[in-house]
């Protein structure tokens, strides 16, 4: 027997080979921008390795884009990469069709890179659906963002961990997300989460999700925005799962919470009250 | 542990660290910590896993960026210490205290790092890039400085606690004694970490810091 037939036959070589092959080097590059007179819209485009953007409805000048994952989530060695910018101007919100799913990994990271541009006054509203943790995924992800002094920026995260419908018990795991959000090139906002073993025991301890199986963080940052606190405040009304915040031109919403769906209902009010946009269709689902 | 050291991070020194809670008032009002055992567990994931892990980190960068006069290491490290605070009373207790530090060592223990530092840095302070810098321009050992500001906070924390009436006296000092292991482990990782080793899980102590701002009766400022 050849050795080449000796590797065929042992199924640990081929489920290794059969991952090499569906490992994906995948995202979307896109502009978005103002057209004299018109509303915002796609100024360039790259789409690759199973994503795609599509564009389900403009209202007046505001755009809305979907990002479509057509693989149906990340498995461990993907590499997804997703730069928008917004140009001069253009308004638009940037969402996912469904929940982003990483999947348990067999060793390599899952890596996002998402790197957002938001010039002169320019709105994004950047929205995309939850992040599902799989009982020993390991997610690394970047966010690298630049917003104008006199654009807005409504950016939103959510994840959560585990499949808690269907009664998934989270093994392992690891969990790696640094986000830098800069103003007029400055730091003002950074968020570095890191956990090197995402297990129940891990995530149970009191100081880090207790009980709570989902968490969300909203930042907002515009020349107003530490004017709206108190009306988002209002708009919060249980401050029991997720509460706000606002210094240094920054708007701050915070959710822990073992209620998911209270949770993606009190975005949404966060997002529509500070937005005055309708929410994405998927968003509604 | 070196002489200033012992001044700097005593209670008596004025950076009005008494008035910061770090979120455990609204943690103590809810109930999550609430005896010798359920703080103990508290504080350790905040020295694992939060912001006193990280802080480390951050002073470390500071004293290395200070000691080698190092520009674009200072201002970046300056900078992430304040973008990470996650609301605003915890900006407000990192900034009061690195404020009312750098006031002090200008004042009494001045040495050549502080102007240096004031002309790369503009504007607000982090308490831990304060301290780096004052020990790297008093030259003291990094090593020396990481345990004895980890205790010193995780001291003030206790402290908190003891004037919310979660533990008495007695067992607030045990919760330390037990915690000083932790936070070796933790300041030697720092000793070689860079910027790039921040992170932390601490998302319900992040959370409460935030609803501590509209709690309605309050002992302190964060």
């Amino acid at each position: 027997m050849s050795a080449a037939a000796l590797l065929s036959d042992d199924p640990a070589h081929a489920a290794a080979r059969a991952l090499d092959r569906i490992r994906v080097d995948g995202g979307v590059t896109a502009a978005l921008s103002l057209r004299p007179g018109g509303p915002t819209g796609i100024t360039r485009l790259a789409e690759k390795g199973g994503y795609r953007l599509k564009f389900p409805r403009t209202h007046g000048s505001h755009a809305e884009a979907v990002i479509i994952n057509t693989g149906g989530g990340v498995v461990g060695g993907d590499r997804i990469k997703l730069d928008f910018s917004i140009e001069e101007g253009a308004d638009a919100t940037v969402t996912t069709q469904a929940a982003e799913r990483i999947y348990r990994s067999t060793g390599l990271d899952s890596g996002i890179d998402v790197r957002l541009r938001v010039s002169d006054r320019a709105r994004l509203i950047w929205a995309p659906q939850e992040t599902i943790l799989f009982s020993g995924a390991r997610l690394r992800r970047k966010y690298e963002v630049d917003v104008s002094s006199t654009a807005h920026l409504l950016f939103v995260e959510s994840m959560i961990f585990g499949r808690k419908a269907s009664g998934e018990v989270m093994e392992r795991g690891a969990l790696h997300d640094r986000w830098h959000i800069r103003r007029d090139g400055r730091l003002v906002f950074a968020e570095a989460s890191r956990l090197d073993d995402v297990s129940d025991n891990a995530l149970r301890r009191p100081a880090i999700l207790g009980a709570s199986h989902a968490l969300a963080c909203i930042v907002y940052v515009a020349p107003d925005a530490e004017a709206r606190l108190s009306a988002l405040r209002e708009v919060l009304d249980d401050d029991t799962i997720g509460a706000a915040s606002a210094w240094n031109g920054l708007l701050v919403v915070r959710f822990v919470t073992d209620a998911a769906g209270d949770m993606r209902g009190a975005m949404i009010r966060v997002m529509q009250g500070l937005s005055g946009a309708s929410m994405p269709r998927v968003w509604s689902n | 542990m070196p002489a200033p050291l012992l001044l700097w991070l005593s209670p008596a020194f004025p950076v009005g660290g008494f008035a910061f809670s770090h979120g455990l008032e609204w943690a103590a009002e809810r109930g999550w910590i609430k005896d010798r055992e359920t703080l103990a567990a508290w504080l350790t994931d905040l020295v694992a896993h939060g912001a006193l892990g990280n802080d480390q980190i951050l002073l470390s960068a500071a004293w290395r960026a200070a000691m080698q006069r190092d520009s674009a290491a200072m201002r970046e490290a300056a900078a992430l210490a304040l973008a990470l605070q996650p609301s605003a009373e915890r900006h407000l207790e990192a900034v009061t205290q690195g404020g009312a530090f750098l006031a002090q060592i200008e004042a009494a223990w001045p040495c050549r790092a502080m102007p240096w530092f004031r002309s790369v840095h503009d504007g607000e302070v982090a308490y831990c890039t304060a301290v780096g810098v004052a020990a790297a321009g008093h030259g003291i050992a990094l090593e020396a400085v990481l345990l004895p500001y980890g205790l010193a906070v995780i001291g003030n924390l206790v402290s908190a606690s003891v004037r919310l009436g979660v533990v008495g006296q007695t067992d607030g000092q045990r919760i330390l004694a037990g915690l000083v292991a932790e936070v070796e482990r933790v300041a030697r990782r720092s000793l070689g970490a860079t910027l790039d080793d921040l992170g932390g899980a601490c998302w319900r102590s992040d959370l409460a810091s935030l609803q501590h701002e509209t709690q309605y009766t309050r002992l302190f400022r964060s």
